[in-house]
């Protein structure tokens, strides 16, 4: 085919478009700018700060394009040229590659939904499956989490959006609780006392809801006393490992005993001097 | 300006200054053991607004109570060290030629920042539909030691003699996480420790047509303006809507003219010594172009009965 030829050809395409299809396909493609405009000026006010900026200029970009193309799609029968083998291309050309892709499409679609969702938020104390710690990224594939050894794990935005998820901290205030046992010859009531005072002190252990102890089991060698504590949730870790020292010290200072587990052993002697036992395995000696 | 020159005396009598000379002299008088004693400070009267909180140049020694706070200058810096109850603090400052301001601040700060809200809880105040009545309080006040120089400024420290306790307010998925503060119901001016409280002057209204039981009222730190001058001054309006809604707003306005505002904590490393001055606190974000919303809705119940739990 000669140059003149090509020419030809292609003016005979464009012979049929009229002074109605140009203005028609100028009006498209100005509509499709328009609505792309607003779309990804919408992404980037709703997402800004929600996403890393390099991912959302790649989303709003790829969105960008997706609108001028349906634009052009929605224009192109006024251009007078059979799209209809190009369809067929690039629908095999779209089967190749989404078979190809198929996990990065699932983790893109799964990191999108996380960003909408938000079950996780940057900074956030989380356990996903086996991983426990303080999520540093969520980008559009994966997400990544710093354990609390300090090690990185980069987790697919799949397997968290399909993961059963546990926000430490999601919530504005969580309980703890210890349990601590005191001697059956201390004074429970005063032992009660004095951990409420302990725990007044301390200014993370919350007022409201209001902090619990009380007996909660008589055990084998110790009075049981549960105490059940509500702190800030990015605080309670802190308040959790110092207040019960605090409250260990208090208890010796106030010579309330946290014994040791213990078991008391009757040793009794037959009138015969011989030895026997008595229930339970104990002793029982005759003499005693 | 070093600070003042203490004598004793052995007059007995309520915290009371004048004006003399150009100076101010002041007699204050605190229980030590069974004895009161009175001390009666000598210091210019351009600057000292009460014992400890002022504006100082960079030689400042202040004793108070449980408190010392010292500026000194060496070849090439200043150390400034800050004893509060045992607790001390020391920074260094490059600086030429500045000031130090020490003011009340909003007590959202110790022993760290976990909140923007301070909830002042009182014995629950029945009120009649359709009435405004006064009330005077207290809520707790932290010690602000701003560092000014050039027409910026920023918090150097934040101490309290006052021990901090933290509540929460609503459930604890969407309430939130205040400071606490159980304070007694005045009729009128309460005599307070400046150093640990200050007064609040709670405007309630019931906007409503049913009695309405109160004991809490909640506040945000935006727009949080503490005024000093004899005593910590802060103005607040609740407007109740119904048993479980409210609408807290703390309001711009001085007791009495004279009063001295005081510098916020919560924005000071955003906002120019110029803008706070004249204008309402900028939220210390990235939206700090637009003014923070000052008030707090109050949703999860205004008694102690409704404990969102």
């Amino acid at each position: 085919m000669t140059a003149s030829n090509g020419t030809a050809d292609i003016a005979s395409v464009f012979a049929d478009i009229n002074l109605y299809d140009i203005l028609a396909i100028a009006v498209i493609l100005l509509i499709a700018v328009i609505i792309a405009k607003i779309v990804t000026t919408f992404m980037k006010r709703k997402f800004s700060d929600r996403m890393e900026k390099y991912e959302l200029n790649m989303i709003i970009g790829v969105i960008w394009w997706v609108i001028i193309l349906i634009g052009i799609f929605v224009a192109s029968p006024h251009f007078k040229v059979d799209l209809s083998g190009l369809l067929v291309a690039g629908g095999i050309i779209a089967v190749i590659i989404g078979f190809a892709s198929q996990s990065v499409v699932s983790n893109l679609v799964s990191g999108i939904f996380l960003i909408l969702e938000r079950p996780v938020k940057i900074g956030d104390n989380i356990s996903i499956g086996d991983v426990n710690g303080n999520v540093e990224h969520i980008q559009i594939l994966s997400t990544i989490v710093r354990t609390f050894e300090g090690i990185y794990v980069r987790i697919p935005n799949e397997k968290v959006f399909t993961s059963n998820i546990t926000n430490f901290v999601s919530n504005v205030a969580r309980r703890f609780e210890y349990k601590i046992g005191i001697g059956y010859h201390e004074d429970a009531g005063v032992a009660i006392r004095i951990i409420s005072e302990v725990i007044l002190e301390e200014p993370f252990a919350l007022k409201n809801p209001e902090p619990q102890v009380f007996v909660d089991r008589l055990g084998d060698s110790t009075v049981d006393l549960t105490i059940r504590i509500w702190a800030p949730s990015k605080e309670w870790y802190d308040v959790r490992m110092s207040l019960l020292l605090k409250i260990k010290t208090a208890l010796e200072a106030n010579g309330i005993e946290i014994p040791y587990p213990q078991r008391v052993v009757t040793v009794q002697r037959a009138p015969s001097g011989e030895r026997r036992y008595g229930n339970s395995g104990s002793w029982k000696d005759n003499d005693s | 300006m070093s600070y003042c020159r203490h004598f004793r005396v052995s007059r007995s009598c309520s915290v009371a200054r004048w004006v003399h000379a150009g100076f101010i002299m002041v007699v204050k008088s605190g229980s030590s053991g069974d004895e009161w004693a009175e001390e009666l400070i000598i210091c210019p009267a351009t600057v000292i607004q009460f014992i400890v909180y002022g504006t100082y140049d960079y030689s400042c020694h202040i004793r108070e109570d449980e408190i010392s706070v010292d500026v000194e200058r060496s070849a090439s810096y200043l150390t400034y060290k800050r004893v509060c109850r045992g607790e001390s603090a020391e920074r260094t400052i490059a600086s030429e030629n500045g000031a130090i301001t020490i003011n009340p601040v909003e007590p959202l700060n110790l022993p760290k920042e976990v909140t923007r809200n301070l909830e002042v809880h009182f014995k629950p105040i029945f009120i009649e539909p359709e009435v405004t009545r006064q009330f005077f309080l207290t809520f707790p006040v932290e010690i602000g030691v701003f560092i000014r120089a050039k027409g910026d400024y920023d918090l150097l420290d934040v101490f309290s003699p006052a021990k901090p306790k933290y509540s929460l307010y609503g459930p604890p998925d969407y309430g939130c996480v205040t400071r606490w503060h159980e304070s007694a119901i005045h009729s009128g001016i309460p005599d307070t420790n400046p150093l640990r409280e200050g007064v609040l002057d709670l405007t309630i209204v019931n906007e409503g047509r049913t009695w309405i039981e109160v004991s809490r009222a909640v506040f945000v730190n935006a727009g949080m303006t503490i005024w000093y001058g004899d005593y910590v001054w802060m103005s607040a309006r609740m407007e109740l809507f119904s048993n479980i809604v409210a609408e807290t707003k703390i309001l711009q306005a001085p007791e009495k003219p004279g009063m001295t505002r005081s510098l916020p904590a919560y924005s000071a490393k955003k906002v120019s010594v110029v803008e706070m001055v004249n204008q309402i606190p900028f939220y210390s974000t990235r939206k700090a172009f637009l003014p923070e919303k000052t008030g707090f809705l109050m949703e999860f119940g205004l008694g102690d009965k409704d404990d969102g739990l």
